[in-house]
Protein backbone atom coordinates (compact mmCIF):
# COMPACT_ATOMS: atom_id res chain seq x y z
CA UNK A 1 0.00 0.00 0.00
CA UNK A 2 1.25 3.43 -0.62
CA UNK A 3 1.62 6.35 1.07
CA UNK A 4 -1.41 8.39 0.28
CA UNK A 5 -3.34 5.00 0.91
CA UNK A 6 -2.47 4.93 4.57
CA UNK A 7 -2.45 8.28 5.02
CA UNK A 8 -6.28 8.14 3.96
CA UNK A 9 -7.13 5.00 6.33
CA UNK A 10 -5.54 6.82 9.00
CA UNK A 11 -7.35 9.89 8.31
CA UNK A 12 -10.06 7.88 8.51
CA UNK A 13 -9.49 5.93 11.58
CA UNK A 14 -8.99 9.49 13.67
CA UNK A 15 -12.37 10.94 12.36
CA UNK A 16 -14.11 7.70 13.53
CA UNK A 17 -12.27 8.13 17.15
CA UNK A 18 -13.44 11.93 17.27
CA UNK A 19 -16.77 10.90 16.03
CA UNK A 20 -16.76 7.81 19.00
CA UNK A 21 -15.33 10.66 21.66
CA UNK A 22 -18.16 13.49 20.24
CA UNK A 23 -20.97 10.64 20.68
CA UNK A 24 -19.93 9.44 24.11
CA UNK A 25 -20.15 12.53 25.50
CA UNK A 26 -23.92 12.74 25.01
CA UNK A 27 -24.60 9.43 26.83
CA UNK A 28 -24.73 9.79 30.37
CA UNK A 29 -23.43 7.26 32.83
CA UNK A 30 -25.16 6.14 35.96
CA UNK A 31 -21.71 6.97 38.11
CA UNK A 32 -20.83 10.24 38.86
CA UNK A 33 -16.70 10.13 39.29
CA UNK A 34 -14.68 12.62 37.60
CA UNK A 35 -13.29 11.20 34.14
CA UNK A 36 -15.63 8.24 34.03
CA UNK A 37 -16.38 7.55 30.65
CA UNK A 38 -17.01 4.40 28.09
CA UNK A 39 -13.65 4.51 25.92
CA UNK A 40 -15.13 4.28 22.53
CA UNK A 41 -12.54 6.17 20.88
CA UNK A 42 -10.86 3.58 22.71
CA UNK A 43 -11.59 0.93 20.07
CA UNK A 44 -10.15 2.73 17.47
CA UNK A 45 -6.60 3.87 19.05
CA UNK A 46 -6.05 -0.14 20.18
CA UNK A 47 -7.39 -1.34 16.97
CA UNK A 48 -4.69 1.17 14.67
CA UNK A 49 -1.75 0.07 17.52
CA UNK A 50 -2.39 -3.59 16.37
CA UNK A 51 -2.96 -3.24 12.63
CA UNK A 52 -0.59 -0.18 12.05
CA UNK A 53 1.98 0.28 15.02
CA UNK A 54 2.85 2.20 17.90
CA UNK A 55 3.92 5.59 15.93
CA UNK A 56 0.63 5.89 13.84
CA UNK A 57 -1.58 4.87 16.64
CA UNK A 58 0.59 7.87 18.55
CA UNK A 59 -0.34 9.70 15.95
CA UNK A 60 -4.02 9.02 15.77
CA UNK A 61 -4.17 9.35 19.43
CA UNK A 62 -2.77 13.09 19.35
CA UNK A 63 -4.62 14.29 16.88
CA UNK A 64 -7.58 13.25 18.04
CA UNK A 65 -7.08 15.13 21.70
CA UNK A 66 -6.45 18.13 19.70
CA UNK A 67 -9.95 17.77 17.09
CA UNK A 68 -11.72 16.84 20.45
CA UNK A 69 -9.98 20.63 22.41
CA UNK A 70 -11.57 21.94 19.32
CA UNK A 71 -14.94 20.78 18.89
CA UNK A 72 -15.86 20.42 22.43
CA UNK A 73 -13.73 23.73 23.54
CA UNK A 74 -12.84 22.41 27.01
CA UNK A 75 -9.37 23.13 28.01
CA UNK A 76 -9.41 21.49 31.16
CA UNK A 77 -10.80 18.61 30.03
CA UNK A 78 -7.92 18.34 27.05
CA UNK A 79 -5.14 18.06 29.88
CA UNK A 80 -7.05 15.52 31.56
CA UNK A 81 -7.42 13.56 28.34
CA UNK A 82 -4.40 14.56 26.73
CA UNK A 83 -2.53 12.96 29.49
CA UNK A 84 -4.72 9.97 29.72
CA UNK A 85 -4.48 9.27 26.22
CA UNK A 86 -0.61 8.77 26.31
CA UNK A 87 -0.32 7.17 29.32
CA UNK A 88 -2.90 4.01 28.33
CA UNK A 89 -1.83 4.10 24.58
CA UNK A 90 2.13 3.34 26.48
CA UNK A 91 0.72 0.88 28.63
CA UNK A 92 -1.20 -0.70 25.82
CA UNK A 93 1.84 -0.74 23.70
CA UNK A 94 4.08 -2.49 26.23
CA UNK A 95 1.13 -4.95 27.41
CA UNK A 96 1.05 -5.70 23.72
CA UNK A 97 4.28 -6.01 22.54
CA UNK A 98 5.78 -7.75 25.47
CA UNK A 99 3.06 -10.07 26.91
CA UNK A 100 0.82 -10.88 23.74
CA UNK A 101 0.87 -14.12 24.52
CA UNK A 102 -0.47 -14.27 27.94
CA UNK A 103 -3.11 -11.20 27.69
CA UNK A 104 -5.74 -10.95 24.71
CA UNK A 105 -6.84 -7.78 23.47
CA UNK A 106 -9.14 -7.86 26.48
CA UNK A 107 -6.54 -8.17 28.65
CA UNK A 108 -4.46 -4.72 26.50
CA UNK A 109 -7.36 -2.48 26.87
CA UNK A 110 -8.04 -3.68 30.40
CA UNK A 111 -4.91 -2.58 31.15
CA UNK A 112 -4.96 0.42 29.03
CA UNK A 113 -8.24 1.60 30.81
CA UNK A 114 -6.42 1.50 33.95
CA UNK A 115 -3.65 3.10 33.30
CA UNK A 116 -6.46 6.03 31.90
CA UNK A 117 -7.77 6.13 35.36
CA UNK A 118 -4.63 6.40 36.87
CA UNK A 119 -3.21 9.28 34.95
CA UNK A 120 -6.34 11.23 35.02
CA UNK A 121 -6.49 11.02 38.48
CA UNK A 122 -3.13 11.91 39.24
CA UNK A 123 -3.48 14.69 37.05
CA UNK A 124 -6.48 15.99 38.84
CA UNK A 125 -4.86 15.72 42.26
CA UNK A 126 -1.46 17.73 40.52
CA UNK A 127 -4.12 20.46 39.25
CA UNK A 128 -6.14 20.58 42.56
CA UNK A 129 -3.56 20.07 44.73
CA UNK A 130 -5.28 18.01 46.32
CA UNK A 131 -4.52 13.85 47.30
CA UNK A 132 -7.76 12.90 48.76
CA UNK A 133 -9.10 12.20 44.81
CA UNK A 134 -7.56 9.37 45.09
CA UNK A 135 -10.09 7.83 47.18
CA UNK A 136 -12.13 7.76 43.65
CA UNK A 137 -9.31 5.70 42.26
CA UNK A 138 -11.10 1.73 43.78
CA UNK A 139 -14.69 2.74 42.28
CA UNK A 140 -12.74 3.85 38.99
CA UNK A 141 -11.02 0.75 38.65
CA UNK A 142 -14.39 -1.23 38.96
CA UNK A 143 -15.94 0.74 36.05
CA UNK A 144 -12.68 0.27 33.65
CA UNK A 145 -13.07 -3.22 34.53
CA UNK A 146 -16.52 -3.36 32.22
CA UNK A 147 -15.26 -0.53 29.79
CA UNK A 148 -12.17 -2.36 28.85
CA UNK A 149 -13.44 -5.21 28.93
CA UNK A 150 -16.23 -4.20 26.15
CA UNK A 151 -13.36 -2.22 24.08
CA UNK A 152 -11.18 -5.33 23.88
CA UNK A 153 -13.80 -7.25 22.94
CA UNK A 154 -14.92 -4.91 19.77
CA UNK A 155 -11.54 -4.47 19.20
CA UNK A 156 -10.76 -7.40 18.14
CA UNK A 157 -13.28 -7.46 15.58
CA UNK A 158 -12.40 -3.87 14.40
CA UNK A 159 -8.84 -5.99 13.89
CA UNK A 160 -10.46 -8.68 12.00
CA UNK A 161 -12.13 -6.66 10.00
CA UNK A 162 -9.51 -3.78 9.23
CA UNK A 163 -6.97 -6.63 8.56
CA UNK A 164 -9.42 -8.07 5.68
CA UNK A 165 -9.92 -4.90 4.22
CA UNK A 166 -6.53 -3.82 3.60
CA UNK A 167 -5.63 -7.22 2.46
CA UNK A 168 -8.08 -6.34 -0.05
CA UNK A 169 -6.35 -2.93 -1.04
CA UNK A 170 -3.03 -5.25 -1.05
CA UNK A 171 -1.39 -3.68 2.07
CA UNK A 172 1.96 -5.28 2.73
CA UNK B 1 -9.78 -14.69 26.62
CA UNK B 2 -6.64 -16.21 27.80
CA UNK B 3 -6.05 -17.54 31.21
CA UNK B 4 -3.71 -14.17 32.23
CA UNK B 5 -7.17 -12.23 31.30
CA UNK B 6 -8.65 -13.35 34.07
CA UNK B 7 -6.42 -13.45 36.48
CA UNK B 8 -6.07 -9.83 35.66
CA UNK B 9 -9.45 -9.10 36.38
CA UNK B 10 -9.56 -11.07 39.13
CA UNK B 11 -6.92 -9.12 40.67
CA UNK B 12 -8.41 -5.60 39.92
CA UNK B 13 -11.02 -6.72 41.52
CA UNK B 14 -9.41 -7.91 44.56
CA UNK B 15 -7.51 -4.53 44.72
CA UNK B 16 -10.60 -1.89 44.24
CA UNK B 17 -12.38 -3.69 46.72
CA UNK B 18 -9.54 -3.42 49.24
CA UNK B 19 -8.82 0.41 48.07
CA UNK B 20 -12.77 0.71 48.79
CA UNK B 21 -11.90 -0.83 52.38
CA UNK B 22 -9.14 1.32 52.98
CA UNK B 23 -11.28 4.77 52.43
CA UNK B 24 -13.59 3.51 54.30
CA UNK B 25 -11.40 2.32 57.03
CA UNK B 26 -9.77 5.63 57.11
CA UNK B 27 -13.39 7.25 57.38
CA UNK B 28 -14.48 5.51 60.26
CA UNK B 29 -11.70 6.87 62.94
CA UNK B 30 -12.91 10.44 63.83
CA UNK B 31 -14.85 11.95 66.07
CA UNK B 32 -14.85 15.84 65.06
CA UNK B 33 -15.75 16.16 61.10
CA UNK B 34 -15.18 19.46 59.30
CA UNK B 35 -16.66 20.31 56.04
CA UNK B 36 -13.68 22.07 53.81
CA UNK B 37 -14.47 23.79 50.56
CA UNK B 38 -10.89 24.49 48.23
CA UNK B 39 -10.87 26.13 45.24
CA UNK B 40 -7.74 25.77 42.84
CA UNK B 41 -5.75 24.45 45.59
CA UNK B 42 -6.39 27.41 48.29
CA UNK B 43 -8.68 26.88 51.01
CA UNK B 44 -11.63 29.03 50.47
CA UNK B 45 -13.83 27.83 53.95
CA UNK B 46 -14.04 25.39 56.64
CA UNK B 47 -16.69 24.43 59.02
CA UNK B 48 -16.97 21.99 61.57
CA UNK B 49 -19.66 19.69 60.48
CA UNK B 50 -22.14 18.80 63.01
CA UNK B 51 -26.02 18.29 62.99
CA UNK B 52 -26.62 21.85 63.77
CA UNK B 53 -25.06 23.72 60.92
CA UNK B 54 -27.28 24.58 58.49
CA UNK B 55 -25.65 26.92 55.70
CA UNK B 56 -26.06 27.59 52.44
CA UNK B 57 -22.81 28.73 50.30
CA UNK B 58 -22.93 30.43 47.09
CA UNK B 59 -19.35 29.90 45.94
CA UNK B 60 -18.52 32.04 42.37
CA UNK B 61 -15.40 31.05 40.89
CA UNK B 62 -14.41 32.49 37.39
CA UNK B 63 -16.01 29.41 35.61
CA UNK B 64 -19.24 29.85 36.98
CA UNK B 65 -20.76 29.35 40.36
CA UNK B 66 -21.53 26.90 42.56
CA UNK B 67 -24.32 26.30 45.56
CA UNK B 68 -22.73 24.39 48.31
CA UNK B 69 -25.97 23.17 51.01
CA UNK B 70 -24.58 21.97 54.43
CA UNK B 71 -27.32 20.33 56.68
CA UNK B 72 -27.83 17.87 58.66
CA UNK B 73 -24.21 16.72 58.97
CA UNK B 74 -24.50 16.17 55.09
CA UNK B 75 -22.68 18.34 52.55
CA UNK B 76 -24.47 18.50 48.74
CA UNK B 77 -23.47 20.64 45.68
CA UNK B 78 -27.13 21.73 44.93
CA UNK B 79 -26.47 23.74 41.80
CA UNK B 80 -23.78 24.44 39.89
CA UNK B 81 -22.85 26.30 36.67
CA UNK B 82 -20.58 23.37 35.13
CA UNK B 83 -21.92 21.37 32.21
CA UNK B 84 -21.41 17.85 33.47
CA UNK B 85 -23.01 18.33 36.50
CA UNK B 86 -21.11 15.58 37.83
CA UNK B 87 -20.50 17.59 41.39
CA UNK B 88 -24.42 17.69 41.50
CA UNK B 89 -24.98 14.23 40.76
CA UNK B 90 -22.45 13.04 43.15
CA UNK B 91 -25.27 13.50 45.71
CA UNK B 92 -24.57 14.14 49.49
CA UNK B 93 -21.42 13.45 50.90
CA UNK B 94 -21.11 12.38 55.29
CA UNK B 95 -18.52 11.21 56.08
CA UNK B 96 -14.44 11.89 56.46
CA UNK B 97 -12.28 11.06 53.52
CA UNK B 98 -15.16 11.53 51.13
CA UNK B 99 -15.31 14.57 48.82
CA UNK B 100 -17.22 15.69 45.60
CA UNK B 101 -15.52 17.21 43.00
CA UNK B 102 -16.06 19.78 40.09
CA UNK B 103 -13.28 20.11 37.59
CA UNK B 104 -14.51 22.34 35.62
CA UNK B 105 -14.30 24.70 38.45
CA UNK B 106 -11.37 23.66 40.01
CA UNK B 107 -13.29 22.65 43.09
CA UNK B 108 -13.27 20.21 45.98
CA UNK B 109 -15.40 20.02 48.76
CA UNK B 110 -14.07 17.40 51.46
CA UNK B 111 -14.68 16.17 54.64
CA UNK B 112 -11.83 15.73 56.58
CA UNK B 113 -11.57 14.35 60.36
CA UNK B 114 -9.93 14.67 63.67
CA UNK B 115 -9.13 12.90 66.86
CA UNK B 116 -10.12 14.87 69.48
CA UNK B 117 -8.76 12.91 72.64
CA UNK B 118 -9.91 15.95 75.21
CA UNK B 119 -13.06 15.35 74.40
CA UNK B 120 -13.10 11.55 74.94
CA UNK B 121 -11.23 12.03 78.12
CA UNK B 122 -13.79 14.67 79.52
CA UNK B 123 -16.62 12.52 78.62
Amino acid sequence: MNKTREYIFLALLTAFAVLLSVFENLIPLPIAAPGAKLGLANMVVLSTLVVFGFKKSFTVNIVRTFLILIIIGNPISFIYSFTGAISSLIVMYIVYKYFSNYFSLIGVSIFGAVAHNTAQIATASIILENTNIFSYLPIMYLISLFTGFFVGFSSNFIVEHLKKVLNKVNWR
Amino acid sequence: MTKYDKILIVAIVIISLFGMYLVKEKASNYNKKYVEIVVNGTEHSKYVLDDKLDKEIRLEVDEGYNIIHIKNGQVIVEESSCENQLCVRKGVIENPGEIIVCLPHKLVVQISGSHNDIDSISY
